[in-house]
């Protein structure tokens, strides 16, 4: 990073350029200049400039109209922050026209510019305008997010100032206080020493003293004596000596009286006067001290000390003479060493040196810190691959190895963003056709207000609207929901799409346009998937609207007159389900008219609406919407739905929804019968006016002829108001209960269960007007609607409404069974007696499948006596949508028990269970809805997408426990005749142990109920004689699934657990698999085998997820090992160097074996039944390999011999897979067995993964061979998907087959059954029906002869050896054959020696012998 | 077909004498024999006086060869010299790089038997004659350098055919250079046949002059010395190795099969 002179205060600048646009470019540097100094970001400096730009663009193009003009631009700035002024005198401008701008719309018309003032007010801070005669001033300012230069991640660790950098903190800090220390020791010693100096210089001084004290005692006595006595003499030598003991005694002098020296150091001086200093003059007996200076020395202390008369009392007598004593002061002082300096010069000392300890602590502290700096700053440039080394004291690599984590996961959600992101695009992709699929505006019909609404969820979702014109005049209204969502839900929308334009056109019949529909996507479609459609036609000229529903929520009319709404759900299957019967669907199909009056509105929605959730899961819900319609239900259809929108989005806030939200609402524009008023109008005009013919006008007009003469009749007989008589219109009221009446007639019914139709409708009749009032009919026709016309059913109500208990329940229903069959015939009986058409379900009341099913439990269980050894538990982490526990009951049923919400989000989690449910071979399985809040329709879709395949099986999935919202949409989708639901498991317990006859019988009962409670007014449509059977609705797995992912645990070996991969493991579903392991990991389960046979893609990422955890399984002593690879995979494990790390397999059981201790090759297997696990155990050893240990990865074989029968029979248990790779072992195998000349040869597949094309060539090739021999090749134990291909290449009636290895010895063991089974023509002989395969073409059919009683398997086997030369010719030039032609060639070189091929070989053996024996005869 | 490669660790221990005289020998005895020079020295082409400029270093990478016919029923692929050497680092980054030559020869057929003389040391294109061979001769000189590089061999055929998912490889160990008046190499034959017992050839390749002149004339040694005692010797290993697949063929009984 370049340095740059960043602002350090503030600053203005200023630029003034002509309004033109050329000079844009040089406002923008300037500007950038700016911000650049004032530390702005980037992106903060490009969205300045861009916000100037749009400023002065404006200022030019529509201040100054490209007039001559200048702009004048101040700024002013300051690190973090620029104000910018501009300043121009162009035309003022109005602000207050300024709004925001609907971005949208722009979005959608494509308008470009007009834009400018939003983009300034997002970009910039604050924004004024000021218009003044003098000139405009635009004001704005912009502050940097971050204060000081924005810079990347951790900055402030990147470009410290050196003051801020903890090195120079701590240094100064430590500095300081040392300082501190050292100067508050340094005053205490400096006072202590400077007390003690003080001291050691008085003491000295006193010692003076005392010595001149001594020596004034010691010439007392001679100044007593005479003037030249020796005393005196000696005195001074005294002196003398006293001053060469103590040399700073300058001088010592004995002075009398009078001022004499009597005796002195200085001998010149004996007997001078002395002049006593006055300030001495007096002694006292302490005596007194002056300082004097004395040339040549400096100061000198003087001690005067007087003397006394020896043995005179002290006290008073007067000194005879004193001493004086002539010190040097400065030789004292040197002699008293002061140590103050030094102390000084020692602390300052140590304050030094403690600075660069400082210093150097702090340097060694700090340097891992600042290789941590570094690299956490690379980690802040981006560089995320680099790992900071942890090394350092322990506190700081602590840190670092926080860093690395934080790196690692960081990196590892950067990957993440990256390939979600990368979905995401995907998504958006497909959510882009999507939008494009859907109308972009509501057409104009006449009459017809229409508005919608559509909102795509996060995902790209399965709503689906569109209008249709069927003809001018009339227009199609469909509003459907995919079951699935993503890209499959967005491609079955397309083809839905395509469907309805192309059978909705000229279509007036709802119902047909949807079974048209049906028709043609339901093959199309993947299983388990399905469409829900409400479809309505508006005619806009007969006024009626004529609507089907398949399996869609309702329509809701409002009727404004009295205010109520109404449910509109015509029956209907939805599209999409194959069902048994061709022609179900479309008798199943409904259709309703219906006539709006005014103010009345359509709403035709998706689940999306109701479904809408908020934060806490609450679903916005069907009384909400309701609620809405009546409060809003006299606005336009595009207010409706504005406010609608905007209700949904207040109920959900922020929370993302997991489905589209689709809305239609419809409304009368114009009254009906103002247009009809007019049709008929004009259409008399025509004819009697214009003179049109009346055929043609009517024509025209499009009505028929009939109403035209109608018209004319009661326009001659009442006049012009004949024509708008609302009498004649065709009565159209709906004839059934509002949802306002349908909740008092529950009302009813809650409180009084026992009542029946007629009742309830004279309870609710009282206080009741006319108008509201309810007929019986009605009322009875509501109550078979919503499935309460019995009284248990009504008792099965409440209970699920909770207001009895479910003992209550019981007691009553058995009362009822028992004693009160009165009770039940008066509730049932009054449907009869208002609906006389209507089949006597009420006297032969089918029982109810609660009742039926407990009665049907004291059948004994069923024949089928499985003994499932393994009971999985699911433990689904917690926290999540769903849970599901499995449990197991005996007669191999399974009931899962789901908790929670069934949303797309959480479908796959069941799906998957009931997978591996089915997969561990339970057939029956209970589905315990009890603790289900809600099953979004993708849920439906994994139960219709399994019934079928488990009824195959003698199963069945059967619901249990619904609650009743749940139930309602079960109901809606039309379920009951495909899935049985009961109250409780113990219910449906009873039901699945019954027989797959009787259970069919129970469900056919039900669609015959459900059939019988159709609306009166279309009944005729679906008087459907025959009972429709199990429901096709098979399962299959499509390719095009994402992975899917199931685990479960090896029998008694419960440490290995099995992965179970389905799909394509790419980028995205790696994602999937990746969790899925580490939560293994995590959970310590960490030997994994994974089946990888029905993985069909392995991308790299795919690779990274097993070779990424690989390791950490490993450490954790488990490990990692993969099977049943198809080719492709392979190839690419093999390409990666995979195998290198970790072990593939063909078969489970040889990856099982593998985790466990190599265990010796185990042999003997004389009897073929014992074979059948050979495909694990060791092969025996053919000649000439006794070193081959083990059976080679891909392709297991093993063989056994079975002792009985005429020559035995070889069975070959073949594991793996057979491809290229493998396929020339399985031929020199099969070459082996066929040397044996064994009667026949057993296949046994049981353990195959895979066989390819070749593989079967192989196959047909040997039983060819067999056949000529007089014996068989059957093959057994093929598995599905095998047995599927065995089919599909038409060998079922060349080779026999069986299903378990057992079965096939046992016929082929019985010559007899052999021979019929070849009579039959399932065994043929050798080639009799051979069919060339295209990858093998046998040229000149190979065994025409085959019963010629030659030696056929010689010939087939020149033949075979012969086949390969043939595709030579047609062999791409690439492949590069090798092969040689003898005759073509001419590079032959002679033989140089023809004497061998004279002889012969044999010949020149024998003549080698001879020369060999005698040696002498050997010569060239 | 039967295909056989000549290989040992050790140099100079009759590899290309043995590959030469087998297949001239089987090729005299009326069997069509495909000779592939798996050595850079090319001292098969030296044998029999030829060249040719597409050789097996050209069918490892391009596929293209040109298949010399070098006596009556007798082929030759040519190595390529030196440009087999680099084929091996051109190859080393090739899928399926150790089937080059199988895949390349996979539809080769009017050859009852396909000879690779190999080079004295383990590389890729060794293990491509390996992957493509189902049998191994490896000729072992009468001393201790000899054996160790046979033992050498033979471990590394185990080892490979571990790894090789198509077919077992046997091996057979050929005493070549016995010379019965040297005491080492009745040691040494002993000494073999107890370590690896039923893999020996009965026949035994004694040390001949004629061997080794033959080369030196363009000529196999039955063609220099059709009676001289290197001729007699080989062609009793051609009659061995044709008798193995005789009653290979014969007796399905009296092999262990499966």
């Amino acid at each position: 990073m370049k340095k740059k002179d960043f602002l350090t205060d503030r600053e203005t600048f200023h630029l003034e350029v002509p309004a033109d646009e050329n000079n844009l470019s040089e406002v923008r540097d300037f500007i950038a200049a700016i911000c650049d100094r004032a530390g702005f970001s980037k992106s903060e400096t490009a969205n300045t400039k861009l916000a100037v730009d749009e400023a002065c663009t404006n200022i030019i193009k529509h201040a100054y109209r490209d007039k001559v003009g200048d702009v004048r631009i101040d700024v002013q700035a300051e690190p973090g922050k620029v104000e910018i002024n501009i300043f121009d005198r162009g035309e003022p401008f109005d602000w207050s026209k300024v709004k925001e701008p609907d971005l949208d719309l722009y979005v959608e018309m494509g308008k470009k510019g007009g834009l400018g003032i939003y983009l300034m007010n997002r970009l910039m801070d604050t924004l004024s305008y000021s218009a003044a005669p003098g000139g405009n001033r635009l004001y704005m300012a912009k502050s940097s997010t971050a204060s000081g230069a924005q810079r990347p991640l951790f900055a402030s660790l990147m470009r410290p100032r050196w003051t801020s950098t903890l090195r120079f903190k701590f240094a100064l800090r430590a500095t300081l206080g040392l300082f501190g220390l050292i100067v508050f020791l340094w005053s205490i010693l400096f006072y202590r020493q400077t007390q003690e100096v003080r001291g050691r210089y008085a003491q000295a001084w006193l010692q003076r003293k005392a010595v001149a004290e001594n020596i004034a005692t010691a010439s007392e006595n001679a100044l007593g004596e005479d003037q030249y006595s020796v005393e005196r003499t000696r005195l001074s030598d005294t002196f003398i000596k006293q001053i060469k003991k103590y040399p700073e005694t300058r001088y010592i002098r004995l002075v009398d009286r009078d001022g004499i020296v009597i005796a002195s150091s200085d001998v010149d001086e004996l007997l001078s006067a002395y002049d006593i200093p006055a300030e001495a003059g007096s002694l006292t007996k302490e005596g007194a001290s002056r300082t004097v200076q004395m040339p040549g020395v400096g100061a000198v202390r003087e001690f005067h000390q007087p003397v006394y008369r020896a043995g005179t009392e002290r006290a008073n007598a007067e000194p005879i003479g004193r001493i004086v004593t002539g010190v040097s002061i400065a030789m004292v002082v040197e002699d008293l060493v002061d140590p103050r300096p030094m102390m000084t010069l020692l602390l300052v000392g140590v304050f030094a040196a403690g600075v660069a300890l400082i210093y150097l602590l702090i340097a060694v502290f700090v340097r891992p810190i600042q290789a941590l700096t570094e690299g956490v700053r690379a980690i802040g440039e981006g560089s995320l691959n680099d790992e900071i080394k942890i090394e350092g004291p322990k506190e700081i690599g602590e840190i670092a190895r926080a860093f690395n984590e934080i790196t690692s996961k960081f990196r590892a959600a950067q990957k993440n963003v990256v390939e979600q992101e990368r979905l995401q695009k995907e998504m958006q992709v497909a959510q882009e056709i999507q939008h494009t699929l859907l109308p972009k505006r509501v057409p104009e019909i006449g009459g017809y207000d229409i508005a919608s609404y559509y909102k795509a969820a996060k995902e790209v979702g399965g709503d689906y609207y569109d209008f249709v014109k069927v003809d001018e005049d009339t227009l199609g209204v469909v509003v459907a929901d995919v079951s699935g969502k993503g890209v499959p839900g967005s491609l079955v929308m397309t083809m839905i799409r395509t469907a309805l334009r192309m059978e909705a056109r000229g279509n007036y019949s709802a119902a047909e346009v949807m079974s048209r529909m049906n028709d043609f996507v339901t093959e199309d479609m993947k299983k388990g998937m399905f469409v829900t459609i409400f479809y309505s036609i508006l005619d806009s000229k007969n006024r009626i609207i004529s609507y089907a529903s398949a399996g869609h929520n309702p329509m809701i009319l409002y009727r404004a007159e009295t205010d109520e709404t109404y449910f509109l759900n015509p029956r209907g299957f939805p599209v999409g389900i194959s069902l048994p019967d061709d022609t179900l669907f479309r008798r199943s199909i409904d259709v309703e008219k219906i006539k709006l009056k005014k103010d009345d509105m359509l709403v035709i929605y998706t689940d999306g609406v109701t479904e809408a959730m908020n934060v806490n899961r609450d679903q916005y819900g069907e009384e909400r919407l309701i609620q809405l319609i009546k409060a809003s239900g006299k606005l336009s259809p595009q207010e409706f739905i504005d406010r609608l929108s905007e209700a949904i989005k207040e109920f959900t806030g922020d929370m993302p929804q997991n489905d589209d939200i689709t809305v239609v609402a419809i409304k009368e524009k114009l009254m009906a019968d103002e247009v009809l008023y007019g049709i008929r109008k004009k259409l008399l005009d025509l004819v009697e006016i214009q003179g049109m013919p009346v055929a043609e006008a009517c024509r025209m007009m499009k009505v028929s002829p009939s109403t035209y003469y109608r018209y004319k009749k009661r326009v001659v007989e009442m006049g012009d108001r004949g024509l708008q008589d609302k009498t004649l219109r065709i009565e159209d009221d709906i004839k059934r209960v509002s949802l306002e009446q349908r909740k008092g007639i529950l009302e009813i019914i809650k409180k009084n269960p026992k009542y029946g139709a007629k009742k309830i409708a004279d309870l609710f009749n009282e206080e009741k007007e006319e108008k509201e009032r309810l007929t019986q009919a009605i009322v009875y026709d509501e109550l078979k609607r919503i499935r309460l016309n019995t009284y248990d059913l009504r008792l099965e109500y409440l209970r699920r409404n909770k207001i009895i208990t479910d003992e209550q329940f019981k007691a009553l229903l058995a009362a009822q069974v028992r004693a009160e069959p009165d009770a039940f015939k008066l509730a049932a009986g009054d449907g009869i007696a208002s609906i006389s058409d209507e089949p006597e379900i009420a006297e032969a009341p089918a029982p109810r499948p609660a009742r039926a099913a407990r009665q049907a439990k004291l059948v004994p269980t069923g024949a089928r006596d499985r003994n499932v050894a393994h009971k999985t538990e699911y433990a689904v982490g917690e926290g999540r949508a769903v849970e599901v526990t499995s449990e197991e009951l005996e007669g191999g049923i399974v009931v899962l028990r789901v908790k929670g919400h069934l949303d797309s989000s959480s479908v796959g989690e069941l799906e998957g269970i009931l997978e591996s449910v089915y997969e561990y071979g339970y057939r029956k399985i209970i589905v315990d809805l009890k603790d289900v809040t809600y099953i979004s329709s993708g849920g439906w879709g994994i139960f219709t997408g399994r019934v079928k395949l488990l009824r195959e099986g003698e199963g069945d999935v059967v619901l249990a426990g619904m609650s009743s919202e749940v139930y309602d949409i079960y109901e809606l989708l039309g379920f009951q005749e495909i899935i049985m639901q009961f109250p409780d498991v113990e219910a449906a317990v009873g039901y699945v142990t019954l027989s797959l006859v009787e259970r069919e019988k129970r469900l056919e009962e039900v669609s015959r109920r459900r059939a019988a409670l159709k609306p009166l007014e279309v009944r005729q449509a679906s008087e459907s004689p025959g009972a429709p059977e199990i429901l096709d609705v098979p399962g299959d797995e499509t390719p095009w699934t994402a992975l899917k992912i199931e685990a479960g645990t090896v029998g008694e070996r419960g440490e290995i657990t099995i992965l179970y991969l389905d799909g394509v493991i790419d980028t995205v579903s790696c994602v999937k698999l990746r969790s899925v392991l580490d939560s293994f990991v995590d959970r310590g389960i960490v030997k994994l085998v994974v089946d990888m046979s029905r993985v069909e893609y392995v991308s790299s990422s795919g690779w990274g997820v097993f070779a990424s955890r690989i390791k950490d399984i490993r450490a954790r002593e488990g490990d990692f090992k993969i099977f049943g690879m198809d080719e492709e995979v392979h190839s690419i494990f093999h390409m990666l160097g995979f195998d290198s790390i970790m072990r593939s397999f063909g078969v489970l059981s040889e990856a099982i074996e593998n985790f466990k201790v190599p265990s010796p090759a185990g042999d003997g297997y004389e009897d073929a039944i014992e074979a059948e696990a050979l495909g694990e155990s060791v092969q025996p050893i053919p000649e000439g390999m006794a070193g081959a240990k083990r059976v080679e990865p891909g392709l297991a074989i093993g063989v056994a011999k079975a002792t009985d029968g005429p020559k035995g029979i070889i069975v070959l248990s073949i594991g793996g897979a057979v491809d290229s790779s493998t396929s020339d072992e399985l031929e020199s195998r099969l070459e082996q067995c066929l040397a044996e000349n064994p009667a026949h040869l057993v296949l046994d597949l049981s353990d195959m993964v895979y066989i390819s094309s070749s593989g079967w060539g192989i196959v047909v090739k040997y039983m060819q061979k067999l056949g000529a021999s007089g014996g068989a090749l059957a093959l057994a134990g093929m598995n599905s998907t095998i047995l599927k291909i065995f089919r599909d290449l038409g060998f079922e009636p060349l080779i026999p087959h069986f299903g378990t290895l057992e079965r096939a010895l046992e016929e082929l063991r019985l010559p007899k059954n052999l021979g019929e089974a070849v009579r039959k023509g399932k065994i043929v002989p050798a080639g009799a029906e051979s069919r060339p395969r295209k990858d093998a073409p046998v040229p000149d059919a190979p065994v025409e002869q085959a019963d010629a009683g030659q030696d056929l398997a010689s010939a087939l086997l020149g033949k075979a050896d012969i086949i390969p030369l043939e595709p030579l010719k047609t062999v791409k030039e690439e492949e590069k054959v090798i092969f040689i032609d003898f005759k073509q060639r001419t590079d032959v070189r002679e033989d140089k020696d023809h004497r061998i091929k004279k002889l012969g070989w044999e010949e020149y053996g024998k003549k080698l012998s001879e020369s060999e024996k005698n040696p002498k005869r050997r010569k060239r | 077909m039967k295909r056989y490669a000549i290989m040992t660790m050790k140099g100079g221990t009759g590899k290309t004498t043995t590959a030469v005289s087998l297949a001239h020998g089987l090729s005299l005895s009326g069997r069509r024999v495909l000779l592939i020079d798996c050595d850079p020295q090319r001292s098969v082409a030296v044998t029999f006086g030829v060249e040719s400029p597409k050789g097996l270093a050209d069918l490892l990478t391009s596929g293209d060869v040109d298949i010399l016919q070098v006596r009556d029923n007798l082929f030759f692929i040519d190595s390529g010299g030196r440009k087999l050497a680099e084929v091996e680092l051109k190859l080393g980054a090739r899928e399926h790089r150790e089937r080059r030559l199988a895949d390349s020869l996979k539809h080769l057929k009017g050859c009852d038997y396909v000879i690779c003389d190999c080079s004295p040391s383990l590389n890729l294109i060794n293990i491509n004659a390996l992957a493509y061979c189902d049998e191994v001769i490896i000729p072992v000189s009468m001393d201790y350098l000899s054996r160790a590089g046979a033992e050498q061999t033979a471990s590394i055929i185990e080892e490979i055919q571990t790894l090789n998912s198509r077919k077992p490889i046997s091996f057979r160990l050929l005493p070549t250079f016995y010379d019965s008046r040297i005491r080492l190499s009745h040691l040494m034959l002993g000494d073999l046949r107890e370590r690896f017992g039923e893999r020996i050839f009965t026949t035994i390749i004694r040390m001949n002059a004629a061997i080794r002149e033959a080369p030196g004339q363009n000529k196999t040694v039955f063609e220099h010395a059709p009676l001289s005692r290197g001729a007699f010797d080989y062609y009793h290993l051609t009659e061995e190795i044709l008798g193995l697949e005789r009653s290979r063929a014969d007796s399905a009984e009296a092999a262990p099969v499966l």
